[in-house]
């Protein structure tokens, strides 16, 4: 077995990466995307949430089938697409990106604790428990993570269907017409402000290939359609649980409750109560969604800095990363309103459309024609 | 000067000088001779008392010694030290050593030395004889179906005790030395043909490296091989139980057993272990599954239910339907203390009985748990200083900490409680998952020989936590713990009742 220490060697299995994936994707639920999408598509939330899903697995299709195809992860590719300066440039780029999310998901989580439950505590005061689970949990590397999340991930996943389940009484169907919400236009072209929901699929490029089916001899296949049903396994049970929280939202509120709303999963965990007189639930999901909170900060945290040392930036990173804690406390510190935090995370979602969909197609164009290119000189040097 | 001489005079003045024989008051010399074709051999003998077999000393070598005077023997053609080892120590078994070192450690175990005049070898005779307990029924690991034995303080009777349970050649039992100043032996046992042979390198290596002058116990050893010396968490599995042993020899684990300690280390060990007991192997799978459940709920209450108490009548009284609430608001009425503290003030009173009860006479024990449990527990709460929600919570949760099948985890396990009832002080259920997560991530990196105490989740269909804590009927147990990647993964076949098969025909 792989030792956790050594962070150069990332060791996980299929399940492990699956359970990561969705804890990512789980946290990004309960962050304030989803509000987004219920507000630009109001009653065609789910139409719209489909449309959203529809269209990244799209666009990851061809993604994922162009890296796994040609190369071994994303890190090769763009090493041989960019000069040396660039991958630099790419790297410190990709880990600000790393950064940026670990803030505006502290941030997230510290203003729907407050504004739920926490109401006197000081958000900093909150907001330290991510930064000192931060500094804790990235000192061995991302592989004690994965373990982690291994054993997590299948609970969350039961906790938001009974969370579902529970609430099924509660949802109305007139809460779902007009079927088109405010029109199509907000629905198809408005609504794809909120793909930055998919960002995180962007790490099954990096650190997918550890999810290709290995051969008999331990050797891992670099055959995209073996891998394709590992990937489709991710993509089904995100849609799954993204379309069932979405129903849970805008089924159980009206769209007119939920725009002056902040926690919305924090909300609706607050209406489930088993008795008539009490046995609220919202406590224990409390618990839940920070433990959540507290794997997602870290596992980002830690990729941003793995990209900064698989790009060569940095030899090792583990000195770099008091200093980041460093500045996302001040950062946090700084960021004392919720509006203020509203309008770093609306930056927040243009930022990921670009890192998590442009950037990928770029450089994936950029490296075809390369290869082209290289081909033809290859082809014209064969025919002399 | 460390070979031994072919004068006895300075073979005697070196072991006396050697074994500081002024200052030991145990330690015996005994002169005798022997007839050897006509002439006086002497000789003399070096043990510590109480350690051999005196009866053995008198009736054979120095009986025989004295018979040679008497009797002829036949076969005066072998050297003389031939003849004495034929003749006059023949009925025990027999090293030679040239050296005084060599010598003066197997004395230190319990051997007899004996030196010849005009040799110059040493004669060890191993007549071994402690005083020592005998076998008794478990201590920590009962069970009403399975064997009753344990383990005792002799490293020979209970590395029989393991062979007897296997019969295998290849089992192996390595001894190792170990304690510079105070020598004492350890010896590693494994299955040749299943242990992961790097497992067995690393374990060998730790031992062997280990610079100190005394390891007394299997208890203390493990505390100079574990990786993780501060983690509450025990990265060896204890136990007492040869058979138990025997079972984790066969998974391809290996143990390890000191002189003088009734207790055996597995290693490597996973958290899936802290769910089986020794029970596990000797009851039906459907009981085995609700046993399991309940052990789960066990440990869950040990470590968190106090906790998830202090938190939800800090932070989140809703949970609490309103009856409840109201009859908890009550019963605290005049109770001036906070939450924390009463729970803090009954954790304490508990602890002080645990150990209260260790240390008294056997049976004053029950007295005192009567006497603390009980009755000041019902005085506590009739003076107001604790509430009675409190004491349903303490009592239950210490309770469920004696559910777990091991003593030494739920010994980890308590240290680990209070650290999550002051989180849970702090901010209720967020502090509480920020301390869940620390201590999974604290299991993560822990190891046992390079081994994670918290194997991979699922692997595959046979490979994963659940399917090896909720043990399937022992037919159906194909595949070995994938944790201790043993060298044949497979314990049995996929058909392991072959009578089906001819049933069917």
């Amino acid at each position: 077995m792989i030792k956790n220490k050594n962070t150069k060697n990332i060791s996980f299995n299929n399940y492990e990466f699956i359970s990561i994936f969705l804890i990512i994707l789980f946290s990004l639920f309960m962050s304030i995307i989803p509000k987004n999408i219920i507000l630009t598509c109001k009653s065609a939330s789910v139409i719209g949430t489909l449309f959203l899903i529809i269209i990244s697995y799209i666009v990851y299709y061809f993604l994922t089938k162009k890296t796994y195809d040609n190369e071994y992860d994303f890190f090769v590719i763009i090493k041989k697409t960019f000069p040396k300066i660039i991958q630099i440039i790419i790297g410190i780029s990709l880990f600000a990106f790393a950064l940026f999310y670990v803030y505006t998901s502290i941030c997230d989580v510290t203003f729907s604790l407050k504004n739920s439950t926490y109401n006197i505590t000081p958000s900093i005061t909150i907001a330290l428990y991510f930064l000192i689970a931060l500094l804790i949990m990235t000192k061995n590397g991302l592989n004690s993570l994965f373990r982690i999340s291994g054993y997590v991930a299948h609970i969350i996943f039961i906790i938001i269907s009974i969370l579902f389940i529970v609430s099924l009484p509660r949802i109305k169907i007139t809460n779902f017409l007009p079927i088109f919400g405010s029109g199509i236009k907000d629905v198809f072209f408005i609504n794809l402000k909120n793909i930055s929901l998919f960002t995180p699929l962007l790490f099954t490029l990096f650190f997918g290939h550890n999810i290709l089916r290995k051969d008999k001899n331990g050797k891992t296949n670099k055959n995209y359609v073996k891998s394709k049903n590992r990937i489709n396994k991710i993509m089904f049970i995100f849609s799954l649980t993204l379309l069932m929280i979405i129903i849970l939202y805008c089924g159980t509120m009206p769209t007119s409750l939920i725009e002056g709303r902040t926690a919305l999963l924090f909300d609706v965990s607050r209406f489930i109560t088993y008795t008539t007189t009490g046995l609220e639930t919202a406590p224990f999901l409390i618990a839940i969604f920070s433990f959540i909170s507290f794997l997602e900060t870290s596992f980002v945290f830690l990729v941003g800095l793995t990209f900064l040392e698989k790009l060569g930036v940095v030899k090792d990173y583990r000195k770099l990363r008091y200093i980041c804690i460093i500045v996302l406390f001040f950062a946090l510190l700084m960021t004392s309103s919720m509006s203020a935090y509203i309008q770093i995370s609306s930056i927040f979602n243009f930022v990921s459309i670009g890192v998590g969909f442009i950037f990928p197609i770029i450089t994936l164009i950029l490296y075809s024609l390369k290869n082209r290119k290289s081909k033809k000189i290859q082809g014209v040097l064969n025919e002399s | 000067m460390d070979k031994i001489s072919e004068k006895i005079d300075i073979n005697r003045a070196q072991m006396m000088k050697k074994l500081n024989c002024d200052l030991n008051y145990d330690l015996m010399f005994r002169d005798f001779k022997f007839k050897y074709k006509n002439k006086n051999i002497n000789c003399f003998l070096v043990f510590f008392d109480g350690m051999v077999n005196k009866d053995y000393i008198n009736s054979d070598i120095l009986s025989k010694a004295t018979l040679s005077y008497s009797i002829t023997p036949s076969n005066l053609t072998l050297s003389y030290p031939e003849f004495f080892k034929a003749n006059i120590i023949s009925n025990c078994m027999l090293q030679e050593k040239e050296k005084f070192s060599d010598v003066i450690k197997e004395v230190l175990f319990g051997n007899v030395a004996v030196f010849i005049d005009g040799y110059n070898k040493c004669f060890l005779c191993n007549i071994i004889q402690y005083e020592h307990r005998s076998m008794e029924k478990p201590f920590f690991e009962n069970s009403i179906n399975g064997p009753q034995e344990s383990f005792n303080e002799v490293l020979n009777f209970n590395t029989a005790l393991i062979r007897k349970n296997v019969r295998n050649k290849n089992l192996i039992i390595e001894k190792i030395q170990i304690g510079k100043r105070a020598e004492n032996v350890c010896t590693l046992i494994y299955m040749k043909n299943l242990a992961n042979k790097k497992l067995i390198d690393i374990i060998k290596q730790r031992i062997s490296e280990i610079d100190t002058d005394i390891i007394l116990s299997t208890d203390a050893l493990n505390n100079y091989i574990e990786t993780n010396t501060y983690s509450p968490i025990p990265q060896i599995l204890p136990t007492e139980r040869p058979d138990r042993v025997a079972s984790f020899l066969l998974q391809g684990r290996c143990a390890i057993l000191t002189n003088n300690s009734p207790i055996a280390g597995i290693i490597p060990t996973t958290i899936i272990d802290w769910f089986h007991s020794t029970e596990d192997g000797y009851i039906k799978a459907p009981f085995n599954i609700v046993l399991k459940i309940i052990r789960l709920l066990a440990i869950f209450s040990a470590i968190l239910l106090p906790a998830i108490y202090i938190a939800t009548v800090t932070y989140h009284i809703s949970v609490f339907p309103t009856n409840i609430a109201m009859s908890l608001a009550a019963s605290r009425e005049l109770v001036p203390l906070p939450f924390v503290v009463e729970i803090l003030i009954m954790e304490a009173a508990f602890e002080l009985l645990r150990e209260a009860e260790m240390r008294v006479p056997t049976r004053i024990g029950p007295v005192v748990s009567i006497v603390g449990g009980l009755i000041l527990g019902q005085l506590a709460v009739e003076a107001n200083i604790i509430c009675s929600f409190t004491m349903i919570i303490v009592g239950f949760s210490g309770i469920a900490l004696y559910a777990l099948p091991n003593f030494y985890i739920s010994y980890g396990l308590r240290f680990v409680r209070y650290v999550f009832i002051l989180l849970a002080f702090l901010n209720g259920y967020l502090a509480l998952a920020f301390g869940i997560v620390i201590f999974m991530y604290i299991l993560a990196n822990s190891y046992s020989f390079e081994i994670s105490l918290l194997p991979p989740f699922y692997e595959d269909k046979k490979r994963n936590v659940i399917a090896q804590i909720f043990t399937s009927p022992v037919w159906k147990n194909e595949v070995r713990p994938y944790t201790v990647k043993a060298q044949d993964e497979y314990s049995q076949s996929k058909i392991s009742r072959r009578w089906l098969l001819n049933d069917k025909k």
